[in-house]
């Protein structure tokens, strides 16, 4: 049993309609793994992740999550593996408050002492948070939007967590801020599977690491190994 | 000055209905941008329901109420099921035009089988009569009309600010997706979203009834577009913000007559719409604000 991976894709083929975005894309991530998704602007990153959460047309391939075929299982019902994702571009609601957010975040929480709990959780990692909690999201700036949806995604208690562009348009303070943050949720026994154009934040934090390019997996490897990868730097000085 | 607060007590009960009508509408307006002419077929048809429990079947009024309520509720949800599920991605104008579709359908279909005339709505004896306040009077169907929207309204406010189920309908309606991978059943939220709305709309058809003494299968035309013009001005999606605006459109229309020579009475109708035009001009999102993205 422990040999399964937390989640894993096999040859995953999806798109939006007829059109065909990803191909033959497999993937692994391990239980308290962080797996990065490297790749310039629209190579098919965030389509992956979506494809996860069933909200692409996949037209082959399998993703399993605990050895479970999750393929056509509803984006909700997803969510309710434990399975929790961060949108990317601040998918805050805009029209609810700072604390609305983070209780639609824990719509699947059944007990309201849990609720609490990872209330003042997220509280503790963002206080900032805690200040705006009666603000509107829309009146938050973007660096506490993006603290808001990681916020939000934790209040579910997620086993695998999905980060689209965490650290995108925001001050590298803040970002250097994320990729502690990103880290001490991997501590409690988090696994990430994070998509991120920012190579070095990225290969930093995580323990692997997937090159894509025109939505196939072009290299991949240990974090540290890619770091050290001539290509990786050609790519995204745009030589290849 | 009671020339003035007797024209607000007139409207009591006209004005409840269209803010009932216009919390109900702003529900589904909000979750998924539906301009809903249907709702107005929702109000006809629980009106009549209850009808004929109440004349042709001779029922106690409690069981007609739920008879009327419950073909309120299986109406709009059919209604959802064919007219808007199978288009609900394609955009509000789609919805727009199937709302349309839905409600010319059966309000024909209703003309048809039981005609367009006016049908005599029993009103519980116990509610005629009026009660005098100094030179003021008021009807004790207004009062009950008044009591009944404010309860209903009260828990409908609280229910989409302080719930669970209130913060799933207000993510979904800026974000489906989003709210989808929160573990959120959209689908679900929706059609429960389509019952309280048409729970609401049935209950505005019974007070109608009451109110009026009657009922016909084309009543459902004009306070459709009061309820839909009410819940603009109110921001749409917010409850409170209908309910208000009902208030406004029906107390406003009172003074236009009351004020106005005998001559423009005839232009009443055009009441809500300059009302409608002026906020519109002056603050395009309404007078409160908005749920929607």
């Amino acid at each position: 049993m422990s040999i399964v991976p937390l989640l894993e894709l096999n040859n995953v083929v999806a798109g939006y309609g007829k059109k065909e975005i990803i191909n033959k894309i497999s993937i692994i991530v391990n239980r308290g793994g962080i797996v990065t998704l490297l790749g310039s602007n629209a190579v098919g990153k965030t389509t992956i992740l979506k494809t996860i959460l069933s909200q692409t047309y996949l037209k082959s391939g399998e993703i399993k999550y605990k050895g479970i075929d999750i393929a056509h299982f509803a984006t909700y019902k997803i969510a309710r593996l434990g399975i929790s994702y961060v949108p990317e571009g601040r998918g805050i609601f805009a029209n609810l408050t700072t604390k609305e957010n983070l209780l639609a975040g824990a719509y699947l929480l059944k007990s309201k002492e849990e609720l609490e709990n990872n209330l003042n959780r997220v509280y503790s990692i963002f206080p900032i948070l805690k200040e705006r909690s009666n603000q509107l999201a829309e009146s938050l700036s973007g660096g506490e939007q993006e603290m808001l949806v990681i916020g939000r995604s934790l209040m579910s208690k997620p086993n695998l967590l999905l980060l689209d562009e965490p650290s995108l348009g925001l001050a590298p303070k803040l970002v250097e801020l994320i990729g502690k943050i990103l880290r001490e949720i991997n501590n409690e026994g988090i696994s990430i599977l994070l998509v991120e154009q920012n190579a070095k934040l990225a290969l930093e934090i995580s323990d692997y690491g997937y090159l894509i390019r025109k939505g196939t997996i072009v290299l991949e490897g240990k974090a540290k190994d890619l770091g050290r990868d001539k290509r990786i730097k050609e790519i995204y000085l745009g030589i290849i | 000055m009671n020339y003035f607060l007797q024209q607000i007590l007139n409207a009591l009960g006209w004005g409840s209905i269209l803010a009932l009508l216009a919390a109900g509408y702003t529900m589904t307006f909000g979750i998924i941008g539906l301009v809903n002419f249907a709702y107005g077929e929702v109000f006809m048809v629980a009106a009549f329901a209850a009808y004929f429990a109440l004349t042709i079947f001779n029922l106690p009024y409690w069981m007609a109420l739920l008879i009327s309520l419950i073909s309120a509720i299986v109406i709009g949800l059919v209604i959802e099921k064919i007219a808007f599920k199978p288009v609900r991605r394609a955009g509000m104008i789609t919805l727009f035009i199937t709302s349309l579709g839905a409600s010319v359908i059966i309000r024909n279909l209703f003309i048809m089988l039981f005609d367009a005339k006016l049908k005599n709505f029993k009103a519980p004896s116990s509610l005629k009569g009026v009660y005098l306040l100094g030179d003021l009077i008021i009807s004790k169907k207004n009062i009950l009309i008044f009591l009944i929207t404010i309860i209903l309204c009260t828990v409908l406010v609280y229910l989409v600010k302080n719930t669970k189920l209130g913060i799933a309908m207000r993510s979904i309606s800026y974000d489906s997706q989003i709210a989808e991978t929160l573990g959120i059943n959209t689908e679900r939220t929706i059609i429960i979203t389509f019952i309280i709305a048409s729970f609401i709309g049935g209950i505005g058809g019974i007070l109608w009834g009451i109110l009026f003494g009657s009922v016909r299968a084309s009543m459902g035309a004009i306070p459709v577009i009061d309820a839909f013009i009410a819940s603009v001005i109110g921001g749409v999606g917010n409850v409170f913000g209908a309910v208000v605006s009902g208030y406004i459109l029906a107390i406003g229309s009172a003074f236009f007559i009351a004020y106005l020579p005998p001559e423009l009475v005839g232009a009443k109708p055009l009441f809500v719409w300059i009302v409608f035009f002026i906020i519109l001009i002056f603050k395009p999102s309404g007078l409160f604000r908005a749920n929607i993205k």
